[in-house]
């Protein structure tokens, strides 16, 4: 580990003394602390702890898929949410909580606002950075949310050309298939 | 996004289906968007089972699931005098009349809404679970094969009614008389035009060739449904037997039955039987002439329908069940049979284990000249074997049940029994099963599978579905079908039994059931009111229905036989509206996604029922009346249809408020009845 560069601790809203920290390696080599109990959401790391035991001192939990920036954002996320009920196997998916407001339009799958506020990131990319954090860290709850966050991107496009802008997808269709496809649909399209 | 992993996008489509089954608003339609991405969005959300999962969640069986969870998470509500209705939850009474009445406003409602996470979780389900759920729902049968897209389209999709065009004849005045259609048949084709054919006889004996072709060049969709051929005039009712001896050929006295099944379409040799009273024409669809007719001592009632074998047409008379093969020569063309040829069999039945070439060695002329032997014993030269007796009259309806059960024939009437006989044994009735009813149309389920497959991979089980009435309302029943050899691949050779399934004798409709057909992983039926009616393979949940008198609208125009018994409104129910068409036979046509219809023929005319929105061409096809001058222009057309519409606006208008009055003056002459004063 040559050039590790050591960060401050990232933690919740209540900054409670004498918790175990645990240090952790992004891919890009940062060292990040994180509260033991915070980690309880990774179900990755949680598992490879209950299985091994705490690291000694010193030693660090390398995450080998997630560079700093996005661990962070992840870690942020777990200190808010850690106080949550722990998900069961068949509980109802994460996102749709206490603070649901006056909301409207039910097109829209609901999104509590502090959740809001986090998915705010700058680009697009970095959305779909945390997406795959969460899927390799194994954070249900936040891979769902993300899910949502996508589906509501879906959702605002209204035709399949906004939705290949939105994410650059190119179109691979012949145009006689996309045309076979289309006329398969008709019956979805909203009457004139 | 096109970098994510395909589970973490398979995840996001599955999203954007409605969290909550019964929020409605929240359709799958963005699901369908997805597909015209790219090809990766295609394959995920045109997914299979996550279709047959969109299925699943708007049935019933998954509010059914919803409202038992629910029950049990309302024993442990408490409570209190101060309980709203919201405080039920949220499937309940309330949300049902005000489905997008917000959930925050229903919690909101409830006094120290403590119970509300216990509401909000049991009615979200994890997606393992609605998976799982979706799985244990799944209708179908083994080795089926149901594309749950289309079968959601059916479900959910539009509907749109339209009519085949009706033929005409022209008279002396150059109006147009409209001919009736007695009868439907569909011819399959299975080559990759897809050029499907509806068939039907008109009520002077011609036989009437109408275009459904599935091909998607520019010039199919405005020849759809209109009359591809029509053969000469009064085929059916000449008589062929006695032109040799006269120089006219003579009409046949007897017409139309306008009961029962008239009309048998074999695909592969292109043929069409069509019964006229007691005579079976056979006709050749390339050339539409009639190439054999046999006589009958009783008029014929039932004929079996083509399915996923070949076999002998079976068709049933008054009082007697009787084998017709066609490949056996009739008495006046024994002379002509060594000059007789088939015609090279298509290329895709090379594969069919069940269906033996024409030129195969069964088919062939026997050494001494004696006609081919198969598939039927005894004997086919034996006549009196062709022939079983019926001991009560009135015969409707014959099934020959799909693979594997190709010795079976079934036959259902007006007799409270089905009757099951053996090919092999045919004279003998097999056995009977009892059902009290009277029944009026057999089907199978599910539909026999086209076109032939070369493995022998049959659905693990069918079962036969029968429509009619009991007591005087409509009867849904629905058989198991078993054979009776242990060995299940030699099940081809055994014989198969009957037994009840299951009755719907309450719910299935008021009034009788006319007729009932297979339709995707559900079965469709209609019923004496004019209703068609979707339900679940259980017979119980119907989940769709609709009305050819009342949800037809009023985009078609009224013909002028619907608006002489509009006139006479009082004796009538007020819902149909002045028509009184009915589904005399139902009809799917077995094609997917847009090609998928059902074809409806109501005793004098030919509709199709398509899950898409109406096109411009199906709403003015009032041209029936047109004066027949093809000088006419474009203008002047457009003029004439304009003034057509106004005066049928007016008619209608006339024809309502009249319609009122006259309800208003028998509701009144019915309660001065009750005072004692009528």
């Amino acid at each position: 580990m040559a050039s590790k560069s050591q960060d401050t601790t990232v933690t919740g809203d209540t900054s409670k003394p004498e918790k175990k920290l645990i240090t952790l390696t992004s891919s890009d080599n940062v060292d990040i602390e994180v509260e033991r109990e915070v980690l309880q959401c990774f179900s990755l790391i949680k598992d490879m702890l209950d299985d091994l035991g705490d690291p000694e001192n010193g030693d660090t939990i390398p995450i080998a898929n997630v560079s700093a920036r996005v661990l962070k954002k992840v870690i942020e996320w777990c200190t808010h949410h850690r106080n949550d009920p722990r998900p069961s196997a068949d509980d109802k998916v994460e996102g749709r909580d206490e603070t649901t407001g006056p909301n409207t339009d039910r097109k829209k799958i609901e999104i509590s606002e502090w959740d809001q506020e986090f998915l705010k990131v700058d680009e697009q990319e970095m959305l779909f950075e945390i997406l795959l954090a969460a899927n390799y860290l194994d954070i249900k709850a936040l891979l769902d949310l993300c899910c949502m966050a996508v589906a509501n991107i879906v959702k605002a496009c209204v035709t399949p050309e906004k939705i290949r802008a939105k994410f650059g997808i190119e179109n691979d269709f012949t145009p006689e298939e996309e045309e076979q496809i289309r006329r398969e649909n008709e019956w979805a399209e909203q009457p004139e | 996004m096109d970098r994510l992993p395909v589970e973490i996008l398979a995840k996001i489509t599955d999203s954007i289906s409605p969290p909550l089954f019964f929020y409605k608003d929240l359709s799958p339609r963005e699901q369908v968007q997805l597909q015209l991405v790219s090809r990766l969005f295609f394959s995920l959300s045109r997914d299979n089972t996550l279709w047959r999962l969109n299925c699943y969640e708007s049935s019933w069986a998954a509010s059914h699931h919803a409202s038992a969870t629910l029950k049990s998470s309302l024993e442990s509500l408490p409570v209190s005098s101060v309980a709203s209705l919201s405080s039920l939850g949220s499937n309940t009474l309330r949300s049902l009349i005000q489905p997008r009445m917000l959930q925050s406003e229903m919690t909101d409602a409830v006094p120290g809404s403590d119970n509300r996470n216990g509401n909000d979780g049991s009615l979200e389900f994890s997606t393992e679970r609605r998976w799982r759920a979706a799985a244990e729902w799944d209708p179908s049968y083994e080795v089926e094969n149901i594309d749950w897209y289309s079968e959601y389209i059916a479900r959910h999709g539009p509907l749109s009614f339209s009519w085949l065009q009706q033929p005409y004849t022209v008279n002396e005045h150059s109006r147009k008389t409209l001919r009736e259609v007695k009868g439907m048949g569909l011819l399959r084709d299975w080559n990759s035009a897809r050029e499907d054919r509806v068939i039907a006889p008109l009520e002077d004996g011609t036989v009437c060739v109408w275009d459904l072709n599935y091909s998607h060049t520019s010039s199919s969709p405005t020849t759809k449904g209109k009359i591809a051929g029509v053969s000469a005039r009064g085929i059916l009712l000449a008589d062929m037997s006695r032109r040799s001896e006269k120089s006219v050929a003579r009409p046949l006295a007897l017409g139309f039955l306008s009961v029962g099944e008239c009309v048998s379409v074999d695909s592969i040799r292109r043929r069409v039987y069509i019964s006229v009273g007691n005579v079976l024409n056979e006709v050749d669809l390339e050339t539409l002439q009639v190439i054999s007719q046999e006589r009958y001592a009783w008029s014929i009632f039932a004929m079996s329908q083509e399915t996923d074998y070949s076999v002998p047409l079976t068709l049933a008379t008054t009082l007697s069940l009787q084998i017709y093969d066609s490949r056996l020569p009739t008495v006046h063309e024994e002379a002509g049979i060594a000059l007789r040829c088939e015609n090279e069999p298509a290329p895709y039945l090379l594969n069919s284990s069940l269906y033996a070439r024409p030129d195969c060695q069964v088919l062939q002329l026997q050494a001494d000249g004696s006609p081919p032997r198969r598939i039927r014993s005894p004997d086919p030269s034996d006549k009196s074997a062709n022939y079983a007796p019926l001991f009560q009259p009135g015969p409707l309806s014959i099934l020959h049940p799909p693979a594997p059960y190709i010795n079976t024939i079934l036959l259902a009437g007006r007799f409270p029994s089905i009757l099951c006989y053996d090919r092999r044994f045919f004279p003998q009735l097999q056995n009977t099963v009892h059902s009290g009813g009277r029944l009026c149309g057999l089907t199978s389920i599910p539909a026999p599978r086209y076109p032939f497959c070369s493995q022998s991979q049959w659905p693990g089980r069918h079962s036969i579905a029968a429509c009619g009435e009991y007591n005087g309302k409509g009867s849904l029943e629905l058989y198991n079908i078993i054979s009776s050899g242990t060995d299940s691949t030699a099940s081809c050779n055994s014989s198969s039994t009957l037994s009840v399934m299951y009755q719907n004798r309450q719910s299935a409709a008021r009034s009788k059931l006319l007729s009932v057909a297979s339709h995707g992983a559900h079965i469709v039926y209609s019923d004496a009111d004019g209703n068609i009616k979707w339900v679940e393979r259980d017979g119980r949940a119907v989940f769709r229905r609709w009305n050819i008198n009342a949800d037809r609208g009023w985009s078609t125009p009224l013909n002028l036989n619907d608006q002489e018994h509009a006139g006479n409104g009082i004796f009538r129910s007020a819902d149909t509206g002045g028509h009184h068409d009915v589904a005399r036979k139902i009809l799917p046509t077995d094609a997917n996604l847009a090609g998928d219809e059902i074809l409806i023929w109501t005793g004098d005319r030919i509709g199709r029922l398509r899950f898409s929105h109406p096109t411009g061409a199906d709403v003015d096809e009032d041209e029936e009346d047109l004066p027949l001058d093809d000088e006419f222009d474009s203008a002047t057309r457009l003029a004439w249809r304009q003034r057509r519409q106004e005066e049928l606006q007016r008619d209608r208008e006339y024809s309502g408020i009249m319609r009122r009055a006259l309800e208003r003056q028998a509701d009144e002459v019915r309660w001065m009845g009750r005072l004692g004063m009528a």
